[in-house]
C-alpha cells in the first residue's frame, strides 16, 4: 500500500470530521450490503417512493424544530429506478447483486449501472439513509 | 454521397463476443468486456477494455504518422487545403517498430519496478500479415502479471498498433490475446466506421469526425462533424420504459430534440422492424442560420438541412434517436446511418 493510501487510511479512520473516506479495493465495495436507516419511514407508490427523515432528536434539534415550527419529518421523494434500489436496500442484497439487478431489470449494461448506482449509494450514504455491512456484520 | 454496402454483421461479431469499436479500430472479446478509457483524438489513440471481473484488460494505442509540410507558402497552402479535405497525407514508410516496441516495454518494465518484481519480455520476429499489408511483432512479458501482444504497421491506413492483453492469469491471457489479434481491424472499411461500446454498436461515415461524446447512466450521444458544418449526432436512450409512463416516445421525441410540430416535415420510416418518427426542416431561422455559415467556413454548402428520426427498440428497452444536418447533396444519410444502427 503506498503511503498516500496509508495517510488516507488513516486519517478516514481517525479523523472523521475530515470526510476522507479511507480507499477500499472494489471487490470490497461489491461485497458492502447497504441497510435502510432504522429511523427512516418511506411509503411505497406505483412508480415513486417517499421517504420521512425525522428531524434531529438532540436538544439543539428539538429547540429549532419548536422555533421554527419545523414539521416533525421532512420529506423525500425517489423516482422510479431510486426506488428499486431502496427496495433492495434490505442488509441482505450486496452492492454487487444491485447493480446485476438493476442491470437486468432495465436492460442496461452492467459499466453504465456500476458508476451511478455506486453513487446514489454514495449519496444516500453521505445523508445517513443508509449504512454498509460488511460481511460478518461489521458497519462501515 | 456514396453509401457503401458495408454493414457490420451482428451474427458475425455477438452471441459469445463483444464488439469493441472505435475511432475505425474494432475487434471482438469475450462477452461483458467494458470500455473503460478512450481517447477523443483519431491520430494517436487510445483504449482500454476491463473484464467483468477486473482480473484482465485490453490495451490499444495506435498512432498515424503523418507528413509535415515543408515550411513554405506551398507548404502552408497544403496545410490548409488539407484540414478542409479531411484526408491528412498518411505516411505509408514502415516506421521503426522495434524502437517503439522497446520505447513501450522499458514503460512496463517501470511500472514493473515499483512492484519490485522482476521483468522479462521476449519478442517474435518480424512478420507479416493479410497479404502483407501488416508487418509486426508478436511480444510477451511477464513480471507483475502477463502481458501478450502485437505491434504492427498497417500499410493501408499508416497506422503504427500496439494491441496487448494483460492479466494475472498466463493461460487465460493467452486465450483472450488470440481471439483478440485474430480479429482486429484497424482501419474503416468501405468508408464506415464502426462505434461499438457498452451496447451501442453503430456505424459513421469515416469522413466524419468525433467531435463530442457524453457516456451517462441511461444515455449515450455521439457527436460527429466534418469541415462545412455537416454534423450528425446518434443518442441511444436506456430505460424506454421509464421514458413511456410519463409522455408517449413521439411527445418525448418532439419534446427532448426542442422540434415544433408547425415548423417540421413529419413522417413515419421503418428502422430495423420498428417504426420511427421521421421529421425534417430546412433550416430558416436567422440565428440557426449564422451558426450554419460559421460552421461551413470556406464550404460553399451550408448544412441547411436537418433530419432525424427516433425509434424505440422494445426488446433492449432502448430509445435511439438520429439527428443529421447536410448540405444539398447528401442524399439518405439519415437512412443509411438509422440501418446500420444495431438496436438488437
Amino acid at each position: 500500500m503506498s503511503l498516500s493510501q496509508k495517510i488516507r487510511n488513516f486519517a478516514g479512520k481517525n479523523l472523521p470530521f475530515l470526510r476522507m473516506r479511507p480507499a477500499m479495493e472494489k471487490s470490497r465495495i461489491m461485497s458492502l450490503r447497504p441497510v435502510r436507516h432504522s429511523a427512516i419511514e418511506w411509503e411505497q407508490n406505483d412508480d415513486f417512493t417517499i421517504l420521512r427523515i425525522p428531524n434531529r432528536k438532540d436538544k439543539l434539534g428539538k429547540i429549532m424544530t419548536l422555533w421554527f415550527r419545523m414539521p416533525e419529518t421532512r420529506a423525500v421523494e425517489l423516482d422510479e429506478l431510486g426506488s428499486f434500489v431502496w427496495g433492495m436496500c434490505d442488509g441482505e442484497n450486496t452492492v454487487d447483486k444491485i447493480i446485476k439487478s438493476v442491470s437486468t431489470r432495465y436492460k442496461l449494461n452492467r459499466r453504465e449501472v456500476e458508476m451511478s448506482v455506486a453513487t446514489y449509494l454514495q449519496m444516500l450514504a453521505d445523508r445517513n439513509f443508509i449504512g454498509f455491512f460488511e460481511r460478518g456484520g461489521k458497519t462501515t | 454521397m456514396a453509401v457503401s454496402s458495408l454493414k457490420t454483421n451482428m451474427s458475425e461479431v455477438s452471441g459469445p463476443r463483444t464488439l469493441i469499436g472505435w475511432h475505425g479500430v474494432r475487434f471482438t472479446l469475450p462477452p461483458d468486456w467494458n470500455l473503460m478509457t478512450y481517447s477523443l483524438d483519431p491520430s494517436e489513440g487510445y483504449l482500454k477494455v476491463d473484464s467483468p471481473d477486473n482480473n484482465m484488460f485490453v490495451q490499444v494505442k495506435w498512432s498515424r504518422p503523418t507528413v509535415k509540410p515543408a515550411r513554405s507558402l506551398a507548404g502552408m497552402t497544403m496545410n490548409f487545403i488539407r484540414k478542409y479535405a479531411t484526408k491528412p497525407v498518411v505516411d505509408t514508410s514502415e516506421p521503426d517498430l522495434k524502437q517503439i516496441l522497446d520505447n513501450f516495454l522499458k514503460s512496463a518494465e517501470k511500472k514493473t519496478k515499483k512492484t519490485k518484481t522482476s521483468f522479462d519480455c521476449k519478442v517474435k520476429p518480424r512478420s507479416e500479415e493479410a497479404n502483407g499489408v501488416r508487418v509486426g511483432h508478436p511480444f510477451s512479458w511477464s513480471g507483475g502479471g502477463y502481458g501478450q501482444g502485437k505491434i504492427w504497421h498497417c500499410k493501408e491506413c499508416g497506422k503504427v498498433v500496439i494491441a496487448q492483453v494483460v492479466g494475472q492469469n498466463r493461460d487465460e491471457v493467452g486465450k483472450v490475446a488470440a481471439a483478440l489479434l485474430s480479429d482486429f481491424h484497424d482501419h474503416s472499411e468501405g468508408g464506415w466506421d464502426v462505434w461499438a461500446f457498452y451496447d451501442l454498436v453503430a456505424s459513421i461515415p469515416s469522413d466524419y469526425r468525433l467531435a463530442n461524446q457524453r457516456l451517462h447512466f441511461g444515455q449515450l450521444r455521439l457527436e460527429f462533424d466534418k469541415p462545412g458544418g455537416d454534423k450528425i449526432i446518434l443518442d441511444r436512450w436506456g430505460l424506454a420504459d421509464v421514458l413511456k409512463k410519463r409522455v408517449p416516445i413521439e411527445e418525448w421525441f418532439y419534446n427532448t430534440y426542442d422540434l415544433k410540430r408547425s415548423k417540421v416535415q413529419s413522417e413515419l420510416m421503418q428502422v430495423q422492424g420498428h417504426s420511427a418518427y421521421r421529421v425534417k426542416r430546412k433550416i430558416r431561422n436567422p440565428l440557426d442560420l449564422l451558426r450554419i455559415y460559421k460552421d461551413a467556413g470556406l464550404s460553399m454548402r451550408p448544412a441547411y438541412y436537418y433530419d432525424a428520426c427516433c425509434w424505440e427498440c422494445e426488446e433492449t428497452n432502448k430509445i435511439y434517436a438520429i439527428q443529421v444536418w447536410h448540405n444539398r447533396t447528401v442524399q439518405g444519410l439519415l437512412e443509411s446511418v438509422a440501418e446500420r444502427c444495431e438496436c438488437h
